[in-house]
């Protein structure tokens, strides 16, 4: 399968306020990546996630190829738009060969830029 | 003594190739968190070995934290970790300039370690309760 060559960027803010509305911190970062290089480079859009897991992204027969650029590394953006229940998101492989975190989304946050 | 918060949060991302096709996304969130004891931000600096970025969540009712982490090198990569121990529950694994953002509903610490030599990194760490 041919190769493609992607980029991504994020960019966000985030904004602590305490009780008496005094701003205690805001950063407002960004970033472009370099040139990264998959067999499948982008995949987008809407799943219904079920009680078992249930593959969101890049995986299975596309784990070679993820490995073998930039660290073993996905670029994610995950958002629970369910209004009432949370998700758990649970990335697979990483450099050196250790499990990754898994983390919930609680309903109708974008949580995650990058895995 | 313990206080409340609000905490808001906006991201965008996008992700294009060279065939001209491209993919954006966006989204945003407020939370609102209390009896917080541990609002954490600034740089630090990170060592081969494990470095805390923030203890583990204490106190009645916390559930967990917002991490934020920007790799400041401009050349090697950063690894995040939750558990505080170098390639265990690996967070993230970040080039130069890059960040990320997270919440982690646990109450196990965070840590980093660099891979070539001592790194800066940017970060914030907020403890956030079972309620928010």
């Amino acid at each position: 399968m041919a190769i493609q060559t992607t980029s991504f960027s994020a960019s966000g803010t985030f904004t602590l306020t305490d009780a008496e509305g005094t701003t205690v911190f805001s950063y407002s970062p960004s970033f472009t990546s370099g040139s990264n290089v998959a067999s499948i480079s982008i995949t987008a859009g809407e799943v219904l996630a079920g009680t078992t897991a249930v593959d969101i992204l890049i995986g299975g027969e596309d784990a070679a190829a993820v490995a073998a650029s930039n660290h073993d590394r996905i670029y994610t953006f995950v958002k629970n738009i369910d209004s009432d229940h949370s998700i758990e998101v649970s990335p697979a492989g990483q450099e050196d060969g250790s499990s990754l975190e898994p983390f919930k989304v609680e309903p109708e946050h974008p949580q995650r830029v990058w895995a | 003594m313990p206080s409340n918060y609000t905490f808001n949060a906006s991201m965008s991302c996008s992700a294009s190739s060279d065939s001209g096709y491209s993919v954006s996304q966006t989204g945003s969130f407020n939370l609102n968190i209390t009896q917080v004891n541990s609002v954490q931000s600034g740089r630090k600096e990170i060592a081969l070995t494990n470095t805390e970025i923030c203890a583990a969540p204490s106190g009645t009712g916390m559930a967990g934290k917002i991490v934020y982490v920007r790799n400041l090198d401009k050349v090697n990569f950063l690894e995040v970790h939750s558990v505080a121990s170098v390639d265990t529950n690996v967070i993230g694994i970040l080039e130069p300039g890059e960040w990320l953002f997270t919440v982690l509903r646990d109450d196990q610490a965070v840590g980093a370690s660099a891979d070539t030599a001592v790194i800066d990194i940017e970060y914030f760490a907020v403890e956030i309760d079972d309620q928010a």
